[in-house]
């Protein structure tokens, strides 16, 4: 056992208020709280299920079929070049992960109430092992997508490797939401009942079920706002090829996504001193 | 040379607002206080509770100190605050060294997981790296005599099982600080014994324990020094043996219960 003999520096405990800094030297000392808190709930997720994993590949696969039927067939959305139940395979893929991230993640802090109200630890871990789990889905779901690939004759090219570059700017807008709905959702549980319909609204205003060219050129700026529509737009060049996406639209995207992220985190850390008298 | 002061608390106070909404309730609430509707109560006029207050010691490395005072008296708040899991209102503390707690029993332990993946949670929620962990696992299911059911979920476990695996699990784990709440008050008379020894070999490793109890032999066979708190105020302090005969003529005293003026002060008007 690893006792300190020298004499460790002290750690004030005092009363909140005024800004309590950003934590992240003590929250990089006990990052595989991290891991053993997404692991967990990984392990509980599944549970109780007849197919359990099998789920992971089967929310996209279904909605892949509502949206092919629904958008492809009868609506005859385009979807520039690439097969449509392909092309939107990947968007919900993506999206998924998103989704999942932002909708465990706000209720994260609540369901981790037992070991919140009993041990200290950095409480960002909550919401940050909910997108560690979305990401494990996500990497069971893409197997499938390579059998796509293969069945359709889609060739990989070396730009594949770009692909979780814009995985990773669609999670850093996903986890900088999910910072803001936790905390928010601890003493208003208004944000749960708000939240489905808002993740609706998002689905829509993203590129996942059609391709972004339906937007017209002058408003695409404005579009890219929303990261997602160069992180979904980049994740799908990087797989499929074409058009590869517009410098402007990721700069755009990833400002976005940082400033979600970064207003957050801060946003949370003034919240977290409460929380275990809320949830 | 004297050992150098590793818990220091001065002035600790935490209020509670007592039948308040955290928040401050729902919109309709709100609503109602804003129409003046007599039936929902102003949230500022919510009365409050001191349930610590004006608390003030020092603890100097591998001191054992216990705390004394019956229920409601602040004991718990006290090891909730230095343990972090709920801030102070007023006054301050500092701590030197990883904070173990073991505040009720099995804390942090998720009764879905395995005592194994319960050991691994406690150990990183430490920051301890994996691999320390895993090479304590054996002596702390040893210790606790759980072997066969380390796999098991939790919730399987017996109260007895439960118990001893948590205070295995927080006496292994590497801590400077240890703080137990009315553990030893759990489990046969042996492994009661087995605690006690193992607190006084930890302590002589150089690791400093608040013991919190309001019973009163294993304070006198295991701590240094002790307090006695009474409704949220530190009222006595001394060595062990002579706290616990000043706290125990005052329960005798407060069978009454009127408590004399100026020593409670457990409710505040609000500021």
């Amino acid at each position: 056992m690893s006792l300190r003999t020298d004499l460790p520096p002290a750690v004030a405990i005092i009363p909140p208020g005024g800004w309590p800094g950003w934590g992240l030297a003590e929250a990089w000392r006990l990052r595989s709280t991290c891991l053993v808190l997404a692991r967990r709930s990984l392990r509980v997720r599944y549970r109780q299920t007849l197919v359990g994993a099998l789920w992971a590949v089967l929310q996209p696969l279904l909605m892949m079929v509502v949206f092919t039927t629904f958008l492809s067939v009868i609506a005859g959305v385009r979807s520039d070049g690439t097969p449509y139940p392909v092309f939107i395979y990947a968007g919900l893929l993506l999206w998924g992960a998103v989704a999942k991230t932002v909708a465990e993640g706000t209720t994260s802090l609540i369901a981790e109430s037992g070991l919140i109200r009993q041990v200290w630890f950095p409480r960002v871990y909550c919401p940050a092992a909910a997108m560690i789990g979305s990401l494990v889905d996500l990497a069971i779901g893409a197997l499938v997508l390579v059998g796509f690939l293969v069945v359709y004759g889609i060739p990989l090219t070396p730009t594949v490797l770009l692909a979780p570059l814009f995985l990773g700017l669609a999670l850093v807008a996903a986890l900088g939401i999910a910072l803001w709905t936790s905390a928010l959702n601890a003493a208003w549980r208004d944000v749960g009942h708000l939240l489905p319909f808002l993740l609706q609204v998002w689905l829509f205003t993203s590129p996942i079920v059609y391709p972004a060219s339906l937007i017209p050129a002058e408003l695409r700026l404005v579009y890219a706002l929303n990261p997602l529509v160069a992180a979904v737009g980049g994740f799908r060049w990087a797989i499929f090829g074409g058009a590869p996406p517009e410098i402007a639209e990721i700069a755009v995207g990833g400002l976005v996504a940082l400033a979600v992220l970064v207003s957050g985190y801060a946003f949370f850390r003034l919240r977290e001193p409460s929380f275990v008298d809320v949830v | 040379m004297e050992e150098p002061v590793v818990i220091r608390v001065e002035g600790l106070g935490k209020r509670y607002a007592i039948g308040a909404t955290p928040t401050g309730g729902g919109l309709y609430d709100r609503m109602g206080r804003l129409l003046g509707s007599h039936r929902v109560p102003e949230g500022d006029a919510h009365p409050s509770v001191w349930a610590l207050r004006d608390v003030s010691f020092d603890v100097r490395r591998g001191e054992v100190l216990g705390v004394l005072g019956r229920n409601g008296s602040g004991k718990s708040t006290l090891l909730r605050i230095l343990a972090r899991v709920t801030a102070p209102t007023e006054g301050r503390a500092e701590t030197r060294g990883r904070v173990g707690s073991l505040l009720s029993l099995g804390t942090g332990f998720h009764p879905e997981l395995s005592g194994r993946d319960n050991i691994a949670l406690a150990g990183a929620l430490l920051g301890m790296a994996r691999a320390d962990v895993a090479a304590l696992t054996g002596p702390i299911i040893e210790f606790a005599e759980v072997g066969r059911f380390l796999d098991t979920p939790m919730k399987h476990y017996s109260s007895g099982m439960y118990a001893r695996l948590a205070f295995s699990v927080s006496i292994h784990l590497a801590t400077e600080i240890m703080l137990l709440d009315e553990i030893l008050s759990v489990g046969d008379e042996a492994f009661r014994d087995r605690c006690q020894e193992r607190i006084r070999s930890v302590v002589r490793e150089g690791r400093t324990v608040i013991f919190v109890s309001h019973s009163g032999e294993t304070v006198t066979a295991l701590c240094d020094r002790a307090i006695v708190l009474e409704e949220g105020r530190l009222v006595h302090a001394g060595d062990a043996a002579e706290a616990l005969a000043w706290y125990r003529g005052r329960i005798g005293k407060a069978a009454v219960p009127a408590s004399p003026a100026g020593a409670a002060g457990a409710v505040q008007p609000p500021r």
